[in-house]
């Protein structure tokens, strides 16, 4: 997502999470301790905040930064808990995955240690 | 007109015997041939614009098929730019100021609005789209209208792209021209030139900006209200849909109830002789705004007059100078503005758009 679709998305998310709790810019500004104005530009798309400002904007809106940065639960894991998302691995990665997925322990263990060999061993793909 | 451009992106500059030019993004308006000639012929009537305050058009070059415009392209920046500034810093654009670039905008308004072609026939140019992101300060305190002739085909390309985001200069349309993209007269191909538009648009669209200047933030949009009253403005056809904010049709209602009354609470803060001023420059009927831009910008003077010190180019500079020294440091800032790139610095990340 390009930095102009990311910021008018946000603003969008932003307008629309605002709407929902039925505050006006200025309270929700208020509560973000942002200037009115700039949480308005925000909204309308034509500022990014800085991450400092996205933290008390998402606390300010109840809502979390991941919905206004359009981040769904397939793209990121909410937490370093939770398991990391397939969404994220490429198709080649899914396929070696699945093919794992059915082996003894023993074999999979023995497929860990050629991955460490592999990782080690200098790469000259480019 | 034949030029060789280093490079056509839109939006690129380049400079080439002593005059620094811009490419504009491309004349786009569909694949009907009668609007493409429509589009060409806006730009060809620009062309005819020479004064001061108005960055030159120089026609259309064509670029492995694609038609592009040429305009002027000045240093320094957009008023938008400067507005963002302001507001990230909590500064105020003085009143001065704001009543300074609106007269020197009503100058290129009524010169272009007064305009003939070579053999002394009125060519009836109406700007449409006068904006915040259409003002360009430069150096030395010079303020210049842009985008005459291209400002048509921008308004087609982007109101016949729905979901169309209220960008750009969409947001400053003239109550009649929008009424016309709603409901268009029976038989009319052009919905941005309803019958007996004229340069009393570009006065609201003015009136506008002037008001945005003085409360130092966008008036259809204002941050103490609420706005959930509009989806029942809408005519049930419209309300089917659902109804995200800020799209061109939000905007067009709220252009369209933008009334005595909202004006009035919208020009609260604003000093008396500038409210009475943008007051008629907003009213919805042109019949009631100023009969010219030339009595508008007179009247902005003569409230400059009033004010005990003089207000020009030199004092526009040092405040121009003054907010974007302010908004140097980006660490400082809670957001960033990204409508140009090179006029204040930004972190790493973020790639402009313009």
């Amino acid at each position: 997502m390009d930095n102009e679709t990311l910021q008018k998305s946000l603003g969008e998310v932003a307008r629309a999470a605002r709407d929902r709790l039925g505050l006006t810019q200025a309270q929700v500004a208020r509560q973000a301790g942002l200037a009115p104005n700039v949480y308005g530009r925000i909204e309308r798309g034509g500022m990014m905040p800085a991450v400092p400002t996205l933290r008390k904007l998402a606390l300010a809106l109840g809502i979390s930064a991941d919905a206004l940065l359009e981040l769904s639960g397939t793209q990121v894991a909410a937490s370093t808990q939770a398991p990391v998302p397939l969404g994220s691995l490429s198709p080649e990665e899914l396929h070696v995955l699945r093919t794992l997925r059915g082996w003894p322990s023993g074999k999979v263990k023995l497929v860990g240690r050629i991955l460490k060999m592999v990782d080690a061993a200098p790469t000259d793909e480019a | 007109m034949s030029m060789t451009a280093p490079s056509l992106e839109p939006g690129s500059t380049f400079e080439s015997n002593g005059y620094c030019y811009r490419i504009q993004r491309s004349v786009e308006v569909g694949d009907g041939r009668e609007a493409q000639q429509r589009a060409m012929e806006e730009v060809r009537l620009a062309t005819y614009l020479h004064h001061p305050n108005i960055a030159n058009v120089y026609g259309c070059a064509a670029f492995e098929g694609q038609p592009y415009v040429v305009l002027e392209h000045q240093r320094g920046c957009f008023l938008l730019t400067l507005m963002d500034a302001a507001m990230q810093v909590n500064d105020m654009l003085s009143p001065a100021f704001a009543a300074y670039v609106a007269a020197q905008v009503a100058e290129a308004l009524e010169y272009a609005h007064r305009c003939l072609d070579d053999k002394g026939r009125p060519l009836r140019i109406v700007h449409r789209a006068v904006g915040p992101l259409r003002i360009r300060l430069g150096a030395g305190g010079r303020v210049k209208l842009t985008n005459f002739g291209a400002a048509w085909s921008e308004l087609m390309g982007r109101l016949r792209t729905p979901p169309g985001l209220l960008r750009g200069d969409v947001a400053y349309l003239a109550p009649e021209i929008l009424r016309n993209v709603r409901e268009p007269e029976p038989g009319q191909a052009d919905p941005l030139t309803p019958r007996g538009l004229d340069g009393r648009a570009d006065i609201f669209s003015l009136g506008l900006v002037l008001l945005e200047m003085l409360v130092a933030h966008y008036p259809l949009d204002p941050p103490e209200e609420l706005w959930s009253d509009i989806p029942r403005r809408f005519p049930e056809g419209i309300r089917a849909e659902q109804l995200p904010f800020l799209r061109v049709e939000t905007l067009a209602d709220r252009v369209l109830h933008f009334g005595p009354e909202q004006v009035r609470r919208a020009c609260e803060t604003v000093p008396e002789p500038l409210r009475r001023i943008v007051s008629r420059a907003l009213s919805q009927e042109p019949d009631e705004r100023y009969p010219t831009a030339g009595e508008l910008g007179a009247e902005l003077r003569q409230y400059l007059g009033t004010l005990g010190r003089a207000y020009g180019a030199a004092q526009l500079d040092d405040e121009v100078g003054r907010v974007l020294k302010g908004a140097a440091d980006y660490r400082t800032l809670d957001a960033h503005g990204s409508v140009e790139r090179g006029v204040l610095p930004l972190p790493s990340d973020m790639k402009t758009v313009d």
